[in-house]
């Protein structure tokens, strides 16, 4: 995977500041790459080498304009969210479906996962709403470390795997309209 | 438990839910970081040391493995000092959460005898709010604001008599400098976890301006009788008392006449009257 595809960065929205430190905890924790573990390997015969695991890179906004506008000045500066974590309550401002709905306008490769502790509208409802479940997945609270870390995990790789298909179209596309001309000129 | 209070009671819920989620990363972080303590470790060197018994000296200097222990043991010391502290710095992170929910759980049985509903409050924020509502001001005599926040919780306390206070300071702090011709006047904010007592945070208000005689710095928070300054330093008065009322302090120091002041106010971050 190449440098411009291995996007780690992820916004987290929610109006409770203390979750955004749950979330940094877990997701900017740098993993045991110290020295130790070099040396380790060296010494003991049974302990192998740990991959350096890539940290994520984390923003966070405490309402649903805000992380809005963070999307926004992303797209601008051509440096996309692969994942956003969105609250589903988060009084006074957007709920976390109109802050979705908001955020896919700006950015429609966004991943997108929806954070709540108690149902505010039937999930049917939500779904229905955002219309583009593919997405969109839920995540309850409290929640454990390592579901947020795989989810982040999996999600910028399905990120960077639509992005691939979708140059790939692109291209073929490209290719297709190329031929196309090719045949219009030749007749 | 009364009826009526349903809103507050949601409202109490559904903090305490966020707060537990916290708990939940918090004590998932603990376990994660004990099990990288490779503490087995010192057992296998010793082991290792124990098979050469004869010849350690050899062992640690020309032995390819043995060679590099001391180095190893070097790392792992470090390595296990520096995780030893992480966990109990989230130790304390959790046990705060904690108190946090212990509070919550008592508003929501007997909010009457909790002191009434307080607020979540983000001490930096207040310091932002308070110094955003003197910004013409500072603006025109040319203050130069630094904000020097460390990461302190969040406090549980009621905010209308922090944002008081805090207020206080900074209206102090303005006319403090106003009084004093200089090019370039400061007023340095800082909001950090309290060095010499656990559970409290500190906020501080330092000025570049007239100073205090050191003869005078016990006098700033008396009562004051009516005269030029009187409105201003009896609102210092009425601080000191309403951090105490917050069971906390305000104490003031300076080097001396035009040399600026520092105000430094501690409290607890979880304010419960009635604590038993």
């Amino acid at each position: 995977m190449d440098m411009e595809q291995a996007n780690r960065r992820i916004l987290v929205i929610d109006d409770n500041v203390a979750i955004h430190d749950d979330f940094r905890k877990i997701l900017e924790r740098s993993m045991d790459t110290s020295l130790l573990q070099e040396v380790r390997a060296e010494l003991f015969d049974d302990v192998e080498e740990q991959k350096v695991v890539e940290k994520f890179d984390v923003d966070c906004a405490d309402q649903g304009q805000m992380g809005y506008r963070m999307i926004q000045d992303a797209m601008k500066a051509e440096r996309p969210y692969a994942v956003a974590f969105v609250d589903m309550r988060m009084p006074p401002g957007w709920d976390g479906v109109e802050t979705i709905e908001h955020l896919w306008q700006e950015d429609p490769e966004l991943q997108v996962v929806i954070c709540t502790a108690f149902s505010d509208h039937a999930w049917e409802d939500v779904i229905q709403r955002l219309d583009k479940n593919d997405k969109l997945l839920i995540l309850r609270k409290p929640f454990d470390n390592i579901e947020v870390w795989q989810l982040a995990n999996s999600l910028t790789k399905r990120w960077a795997e639509s992005r691939q298909v979708k140059s790939q179209l692109d291209l073929l596309a490209q290719w297709a309209e190329e031929r196309a001309e090719e045949t219009v000129k030749m007749n | 438990m009364s009826a009526p209070s349903t809103q507050v009671e949601e409202s109490v819920f559904h903090k305490m839910r966020n707060v537990l989620n916290s708990v939940h990363v918090s004590a998932g972080l603990i376990n994660d970081q004990l099990r990288e303590f490779h503490v087995d470790d010192v057992t296998r060197v010793a082991d290792m040391l124990e098979a050469h018994d004869g010849n350690v000296g050899w062992y640690l200097t020309q032995d390819p493995k043995g060679k590099k222990i001391p180095h190893f043991l070097g790392q792992l010391g470090q390595d296990l000092g520096h995780k030893h502290l992480h966990t109990l710095t989230e130790l304390t992170t959790l046990n705060y959460y904690l108190e946090q929910l212990e509070y919550l759980l008592a508003i929501g049985q007997a909010p009457e005898r909790a002191g009434g509903y307080k607020d979540t409050v983000h001490f930096s924020a207040v310091m932002d709010e308070a110094v955003m509502a003197h910004q013409g001001e500072l603006d025109r005599i040319g203050i130069e604001v630094i904000r020097e926040y460390s990461p302190v919780g969040e406090g549980v306390l009621e905010v209308a008599r922090l944002r008081t206070i805090v207020g206080n300071l900074i209206r102090n702090a303005i006319n403090a400098m106003r009084e004093v011709a200089k090019p370039a006047h400061r007023l340095v904010l800082y909001v950090l976890p309290c060095p010499d007592r656990e559970g409290f945070v500190r906020l501080q208000v330092e000025d570049t301006g007239c100073g205090i005689a050191s003869d005078c710095l016990t006098r700033v928070f008396s009562p004051q009788p009516s005269g030029t300054q009187a409105d201003l330093l009896s609102n210092l008065h009425m601080s000191a008392i309403t951090a105490k009322d917050l069971s906390g302090s305000l104490r003031v120091w300076s080097d001396g006449p035009n040399q600026g002041a520092i105000f430094t106010l501690d409290l607890p971050v979880i304010h419960m009257e009635d604590k038993r």
